[in-house]
């Protein structure tokens, strides 16, 4: 079944595509430089980057995906954000944030490069890079199987559309750009998921319907559980608790260049603040948003769709299938045009950042030292097209490999994101983290974490659930940085100032970034050589 | 004395009655924790030491933040 759209649909669709480009184009006239491309000069405003974080993290992926997994999970599957993303939110907003602002840095690579060493940055800025590349494949996923269930459109069209139009403001416009345009697409987004919860509940006979089919359904026993029981198989309580709050959202929300470059684009600390808490304001209600059409996809489609087990790839027609059931034309026209700001949104914000990881972290320190302003704004205009046309090649692979889109998307996380947050907490926290420390607990704990993903994926039936993944390489990490950094030599207290959190930066003022090309080779804080290429 | 050999038998007696309830107590916990160190953490820990309006104290949102997220584990956990 295709949806009918009307012409009003078609009116609505096309109006929010022609404002959201030409919004993105007006606003890219500005860009006379790299740190205006990257950093939005740093002249956001606080409320701009807070719903710009928001829709930076949740996009299609998690429309489709968390469609999905409260389909075949339940409501379990809203810790993701309570506790995966307003805890962590919270708590960076005050210790991490203002921080890593005042630290001037571009990047996080940068400030673990800084911290650490050049091979500790580098090591992560690839890691983040390969996984942007993943999370832009299923970004492209999600959108082709919702215009195939929706419009009827082959995958490889739906790819290219969706590829054509967000290319043409993220290449030309930069961080401003994409950040105004998703403040737009975040009041889209709310309005829509709203709209898709009231009218779904109403078809499926209300929250007493949904209890009726859980109660009905044998292997839906724990999906109005917010919190499962222990021995749950796939989310136990203490690894939701352990893994996702205490390795996942924060190293998500800590480290993760597309979520931390919007706070660090603002003008003042304050306003870094200002921006994450308000980011967790908004996302109370995106919890209930978006895992409650899952629950109405059980209800109205678990014949059509059967149970959830070994190999079924069916999650991702949840969302679609409850579209084209639920809505009457007009309301089809916002609901599409929701997703389609989740789409660009989530699309833009991960190419914007992994075009700035690659100029300030691969080509600046490795490539071409002496590069110019306008030439690292040029390499980086041209990445983001290089990056879209990988994401979308890879969107295949991830279609036809993953129960969901959402899942597929955290397992791509729990490969590094363990690591990272230990180092980043040895980093921040104490002076007595070495180098050698930090190298040796991110290689033992990516190792782990590589491990146990890999066994899983071949033995899914005794795999480790990825939460406990997340969860035990942090700590491996964690206490082999620690042990190796006992037996090692730190750097001096000098060249830690304004890096660790006890040390202030000299004067109190934060020290020039290295990752701006525009004072390459002018301000010198005399860590570059230690972080770029000379330092390997 | 008694109080050494009881103790620890009421501890014990405490984690047996929590049983299914001790997910819910964690995660209320930590929203609890984190309102709490948002409330009494001293400004200049977390770089707040200016005292903006309430309105316009971030602290005081996020606190309220805190404790929707404590609510909705207390109620639904």
């Amino acid at each position: 079944m295709k949806a009918n759209l009307g012409p009003l649909d078609l009116v609505l669709v096309s109006g929010y595509l022609v404002l959201i480009v030409g919004l993105g184009l007006w606003i890219s006239r500005g860009i006379r430089s790299s740190k205006d491309y990257f950093l939005a000069g740093k002249s956001l405003p606080w409320w701009a980057a807070g719903f710009s974080l928001v829709v930076s993290d949740i996009g299609a992926k998690d429309m489709v995906g968390l469609a999905a997994d409260g389909y075949r999970f339940g409501v379990v599957m809203m810790n993701f954000d309570f506790v995966g993303c307003i805890f962590p939110v919270l708590v960076a907003a005050f210790l991490f944030m203002p921080f890593l602002w005042l630290a001037g840095v571009y990047t996080v690579p940068e400030y673990l490069g800084l911290r650490f060493n050049g091979a500790v940055r580098t090591f992560f800025a690839v890691c983040w890079s390969f996984f942007m590349l993943g999370t832009l494949a299923t970004i492209f996923a999600s959108a082709a199987s919702m215009f195939d269930e929706i419009l009827g459109w082959p995958f490889w069209f739906s790819v290219g559309i969706t590829a054509v139009v967000v290319g043409i403001f993220t290449v030309t416009g930069g961080l401003k750009a994409v950040v105004y345009t998703e403040v737009f697409s975040c009041v889209i987004l709310i309005v829509g998921a709203g709209l898709l919860c009231i009218l779904g509940l109403n078809e499926a006979g209300g929250l007493q319907g949904i209890r009726h089919t859980v109660d009905s359904l044998p292997w839906a026993r724990n999906h109005l559980d917010l919190l499962p029981p222990a021995d749950h198989p796939q989310f136990p309580w203490p690894a939701v608790l352990l893994g996702l709050g205490f390795v996942l959202g924060p190293a998500y929300w800590i480290g993760n260049q597309a979520i931390v470059q919007r706070t660090l684009g603002v003008r003042s600390q304050n306003e870094a603040r200002a921006s994450y808490v308000f980011c967790a304001g908004i996302k109370l209600v995106f919890p209930v948003l978006l895992v409650l059409p899952g629950l109405i996809g059980l209800t109205l489609f678990h014949e059509k769709l059967g149970a959830p087990g070994e190999g079924w790839t069916e999650g991702n027609r949840v969302l679609p299938l409850l579209v084209v059931r639920v809505l009457p034309t007009g309301v089809l026209g916002i609901v599409i045009g929701a997703f389609l700001a989740g789409v660009l949104s989530n699309l833009d914000s991960y190419l914007n950042s992994a075009s700035t990881l690659l100029v300030t972290d691969i080509y600046r320190p490795f490539i071409r030292p002496g590069a110019s302003d306008d030439q690292c704004l040029k390499l980086g205009r041209w990445l983001v097209v290089a990056i879209l046309l990988g994401g979308a090649s890879a969107s295949y692979v991830v279609k036809n490999n993953f129960g969901s889109v959402f899942e597929a998307f955290q397992t791509f996380l729990t490969f590094f994101q363990g690591p990272l947050l230990a180092l980043l907490l040895l980093g921040m926290l104490s002076r007595r983290a070495t180098p050698a420390g930090g190298l040796m607990g991110l290689v033992i704990g990516v190792g782990l974490a590589s491990a146990l993903n890999i066994h899983r994926f071949f033995r899914p039936a005794d795999g480790v659930p990825y939460l406990w993944v997340a969860w035990w390489s942090f700590v491996v990490a964690l206490v082999t940085g620690a042990v190796v950094s006992l037996f090692t030599r730190p750097h001096t207290e000098e060249r830690l100032r304004g890096l660790v959190a006890w040390l202030p930066a000299a004067g109190g003022r934060p020290q020039p970034s290295t990752g701006d090309c525009s004072t390459h080779g002018g301000e010198s804080t005399g860590r570059e050589s230690e972080t770029g290429r000379t330092g390997q | 004395m008694i109080l050494a050999e009881t103790l620890p038998l009421l501890l014990v007696g405490l984690v047996l009655a929590a049983g299914e309830l001790w997910g819910k107590i964690c995660f209320a916990g930590l929203f609890l924790l984190v309102a709490a160190g948002l409330a009494f953490l001293p400004g200049r820990w977390i770089g707040m030491e200016g005292r903006p309006r309430p309105w316009r104290n971030v602290r005081y949102w996020a606190i309220a933040i805190a404790l929707v997220q404590l609510l909705v584990y207390a109620i639904f956990g």
